[in-house]
Parts: structure tokens; C-alpha cells; sequence
């Protein structure tokens, strides 16, 4: 790879915050393919757990290899300025994080307000599988959010 | 999407016979960024405007602009 197709800084912090939200809708569908295993037949349920491991070798890959090629070789201070990128997409990284935890929290404040319509209603299920449902819907409306804002309609060159 | 901030960016790229890639590159952000200002889907820092004005040489005012007359 020559110097003139090497990305600038700017645009792997772009690289950076775009395969970020890619691996939390990832680890979204994780936490979804948990809870329906839980609720799926044994043979489905095996077929399901399946694709939750590869799905997580998957994502942990990722990271890994974002961490030891991009992250590790920098310095200090090129670490902190590539987290402290104020561009498009870090700032719409932020806001997709602080409207789906608002948007999460309203969900689950309606969901205990609705105690007797709702949760009464759903059969058993152990705090595990509560957890992963509750922290599914967070990285979904993330994506959702993070899709949102930066849905390409500007003119290009 | 900012619909008090107008900008004169693909005006002064045109002067400057630049490309979005190229104005990025000269202060430091993605061409994504650039594009995203020109069109008024993003607001940028501080910074970011001040670094625009100043790579074209221009009082920051001349860049940007508010476009609610006021």
C-alpha cells in the first residue's frame, strides 16, 4: 500500500466509529439469538446456540483486529486525539448513544408502569435472559439511531 | 440538519479548484465531514470552522452564516 492510499487519521477515526456500531448491532443480535434460544425447541435452540458462538468468534475477531493493527501501534496522544475526533460520525456515535438510552429508558419505564399488561403476562424466564433482552433492545435502538443520523443523502464529488 | 447555518465552503473549494477530499485533508477531517457541513446536515465544532476559515485565508463570518436574516 502506497503513502497515497494510506487513510489520514481522520478517516480511519471514521473507520473506527462505523465498525464500532456495526459490532453493537452485532452483539444486538447476539443478545436476541439468547433470548430466543430460551424460548426456541431443543433442535432449534442448538441450531440457534451455534450461531451465537460464531457470531461472537465473529465480533471478537473483529475487535481483536482492530485493537492490535490500529489501536495498539499508536501513541498516547494519537490514541486520545482519535477518540477525541469531533467529526460527523463520532458526533453522531454520541447522539445515537444518548437518544437509545433515553429511548431505552422510556421503553423500560412503560414496560414496568404496564406491570399487569405486559411482564405478568410473559412466561418465566431466568435474570440472564432478562438482561440480554434488556441490553438487545439498547444496541438495537442504538442502531436504529446511529442508521438514522447518518443515512447518506448529501451530494458527492 | 441546521436550518440556521448556511456556509460558503463550495464556493471557496471552487476558487481554490479543490475537492472535499482535498479540503479535508488539508485540515485534518474525513471527506465525509466536508460534505456533510456543505449541505447542512452538520453543524461543526468550533475548531473545525475556525480551521476552514482559516485554510482559506478568510474572516470566519465569510464561511459561515446565519440565515435567519437576523
Amino acid at each position: 500500500m502506497n503513502a497515497q492510499t494510506t487513510p489520514s487519521p481522520a478517516e480511519l477515526a471514521d473507520r473506527t466509529v462505523q465498525l464500532l456500531a456495526c459490532s453493537m448491532f452485532a452483539v444486538a443480535l447476539v443478545f436476541c439469538l439468547s433470548v430466543a434460544e430460551f424460548f426456541a425447541s431443543e433442535s432449534t435452540a442448538a441450531i440457534i446456540d451455534i450461531a451465537v458462538k460464531f457470531l461472537g468468534v465473529v465480533i471478537l475477531g473483529l475487535m481483536a483486529l482492530l485493537y492490535f493493527w490500529k489501536f495498539r501501534p499508536m501513541s498516547s496522544d494519537q490514541r486520545r486525539r482519535h477518540l477525541a475526533e469531533d467529526g460527523f460520525l463520532q458526533i453522531a456515535f454520541r447522539n445515537a448513544m444518548a437518544k437509545s438510552w433515553m429511548l431505552s429508558f422510556v421503553v423500560l419505564v412503560v414496560l414496568q408502569a404496564l406491570d399487569n399488561l405486559i411482564l405478568d403476562r410473559l412466561p418465566y424466564m431466568p435474570l440472564e435472559i432478562v438482561i440480554q433482552g434488556v441490553l438487545a433492545i439498547m444496541l438495537l435502538l442504538f442502531s436504529i439511531a446511529f442508521v438514522s443520523f447518518t443515512r447518506t443523502s448529501s451530494s458527492d464529488e | 440538519m441546521s436550518d440556521e447555518l448556511g456556509n460558503r465552503i463550495r464556493v471557496f473549494r471552487a476558487e481554490y479548484k479543490l475537492s472535499q477530499a482535498d479540503l479535508a485533508d488539508a485540515i485534518g477531517v474525513s471527506r465525509k465531514t466536508i460534505s456533510t457541513i456543505e449541505v447542512g446536515r452538520f453543524v461543526p465544532s468550533t475548531v473545525i470552522s475556525l480551521k476552514i476559515a482559516r485554510y482559506f485565508d478568510v474572516p470566519l463570518e465569510d464561511v459561515f452564516f446565519l440565515t435567519d436574516g437576523g
